[in-house]
C-alpha cells in the first residue's frame, strides 16, 4: 500500500499563488533553503501584480493561468506538472508565508507510511486558533474525515500537504476544481481511491499578507458551503465513471 | 376557431421558422436546436388539434386548460435551464483543462528557453541578442 516513497523520487513544491507579490520571493527563497533538491512551481491564478514575476526572479518555475482558476486548478495544474516533469512527490505551501518550510522536512518522512501527509494546525503544536461557525465547522470536518480515513484528522482544510507518487497520479487526473475541492473532495477521492492519509502537527507562521476572513456571516456561509462541499463529495460518483459518459 | 388558438399556432410557427433560420445561419448548434424544434411542434399539436389540451387536462385532473398549458411550460422551461446549467459546468471544465494546458505549456516553453539562453552563453554566444529571444521575451503578464 503506502511507503511507495523512494529517496530517489524527486519532490516538487507546488504555490498557488493569488496578488502575492509582496510575499512569493521571499516563501520561495526559504523553501529553497529548507529543501535545496526539490522542484519549485510557482503556480500563479491570475494574479494582477507581478506575482510571475517576483516568482521567476527569485528562481521558481512558473506556471501561469490565464484565467483564475481557484486553488483546486492550480494545484491540479502543479500536479500534472509534475507528472510530466518526474515528479513523484507534490507538496502544497502557501505563498502567503504562513506554512513553515522548515516543517517541510518532517512531512515528507510522513510519506514512507502514507501517500498524502497533512500538516495540521491543531493536532497540539503552535497556537492557531479558529473561533465560532468556522471552528465548528472544522471540527464536524475532522470528526467526518477521521473516520472515513481511519484515523485521527483534526486539519482537513489546512492547505499544506504532501502527497506521494499514487496521489500525485490520482490528483493529475480529477484533482476537483469546486470550492474547498482542493480540501474536503480531495482526500475523500484520495480515500476512495484507497490512499493512505496522515497528519503531523505543524506550526502555522503569522501570514505575511492578506487576512483571515473572521466575519460570523461569512463563517457561517463557511460552515454551509463545507457542508455541501463534504455531502457532494461522499454521493459523487468516481470520476473515472463520469468521464465516460460525460461526451 | 377560438382567438387564443390561432395565436398559438401562429406563436409556434414564429418560433419554428426563427429557430430553422438560426440553424442555417450557424447560429445555433443542433443539439440545443431540437428541443426548440420539439418544443415548438408540441405547441402547434396543441394549438391546432382541437381536443388535446381538453383531453390531457382531464387526465391530469387539472381544471381548466390554460393551467394545465402553463404547468407544462414552466416544466419544459424548468428542463431546459437544467439542461443549460449541465452545459455551462462542463463548459467550465472545458475551459479550466485549457487554461492549465496553457499555463503548463507556457512554463515548458520558458524552462527550454532558458536552458537554451544557457547553452548559447556556454557555447561563447551572446544569448540576450538572438533572434529568438528577442521575439518571445517582451513582458507576458497582462
Amino acid at each position: 500500500m503506502a511507503g511507495t516513497v523512494t529517496p530517489t523520487d524527486r519532490v516538487l513544491i507546488v504555490m498557488p499563488a493569488l496578488n502575492e507579490a509582496g510575499t512569493v520571493a521571499s516563501v520561495v527563497a526559504k523553501v529553497k533553503a529548507a529543501l535545496p533538491g526539490a522542484g519549485v512551481l510557482v503556480v500563479d491564478d491570475g494574479s494582477t501584480d507581478g506575482t510571475s514575476e517576483r516568482a521567476r526572479e527569485a528562481g521558481a518555475d512558473v506556471a501561469r493561468l490565464a484565467v483564475n482558476l481557484g486553488v483546486g486548478g492550480a494545484m491540479r495544474t502543479g500536479f500534472r506538472y509534475a507528472l510530466r516533469n518526474g515528479y513523484g512527490v507534490v507538496v502544497q505551501v502557501d505563498a502567503d508565508g504562513q506554512h513553515d518550510p522548515e516543517e517541510l522536512a518532517a512531512l515528507l518522512r510522513g510519506l514512507d507510511e502514507a501517500d498524502i501527509m497533512i500538516g495540521s494546525r491543531f493536532a497540539g503544536k503552535g497556537d492557531y486558533k479558529a473561533g465560532g461557525p468556522r471552528r465548528w465547522a472544522m471540527v464536524v470536518l475532522s470528526v467526518v474525515m477521521s473516520r472515513l480515513a481511519k484515523t485521527k484528522l483534526t486539519d482537513v482544510t489546512s492547505g499544506f500537504k504532501a502527497a506521494g507518487p499514487r496521489a500525485v497520479a490520482l490528483f493529475a487526473d480529477n484533482y476537483p476544481a469546486e470550492y474547498l475541492g482542493d480540501t474536503i473532495e480531495s482526500l475523500v477521492l484520495a480515500l476512495r481511491g484507497g490512499l493512505v492519509v496522515r497528519e503531523i502537527p505543524v506550526v502555522m507562521l503569522e501570514r505575511q499578507s492578506g487576512t483571515p476572513s473572521t466575519s460570523p456571516v461569512r463563517s457561517a456561509v463557511y460552515l454551509g458551503r463545507a457542508g455541501l462541499a463534504l455531502l457532494l463529495a461522499l454521493v459523487r460518483r468516481a470520476p473515472a465513471a463520469d468521464r465516460s459518459d460525460a461526451a | 376557431m377560438a382567438s387564443w388558438r390561432l395565436l398559438s399556432i401562429i406563436v409556434a410557427a414564429m418560433v419554428l421558422l426563427l429557430v430553422f433560420e438560426m440553424m442555417r445561419r450557424r447560429k445555433l448548434r443542433e443539439k440545443y436546436a431540437a428541443i426548440w424544434l420539439l418544443l415548438a411542434v408540441l405547441v402547434t399539436v396543441l394549438a391546432a388539434v382541437p381536443g388535446v389540451p381538453e383531453f390531457l387536462t382531464n387526465v391530469t385532473g387539472i381544471i381548466t386548460p390554460s393551467n394545465f398549458v402553463l404547468f407544462l411550460a414552466v416544466g419544459v422551461l424548468g428542463l431546459v435551464a437544467l439542461h443549460l446549467s449541465t452545459e455551462v459546468g462542463r463548459l467550465e471544465e472545458e475551459v479550466r483543462t485549457a487554461v492549465e494546458e496553457i499555463a503548463l505549456q507556457r512554463s515548458d516553453l520558458e524552462r527550454r528557453q532558458r536552458d537554451l539562453e544557457e547553452r548559447v552563453r556556454e557555447l561563447g554566444g551572446v544569448p540576450g541578442r538572438s533572434p529568438v529571444d528577442r521575439e518571445s521575451s517582451p513582458n507576458r503578464a497582462g
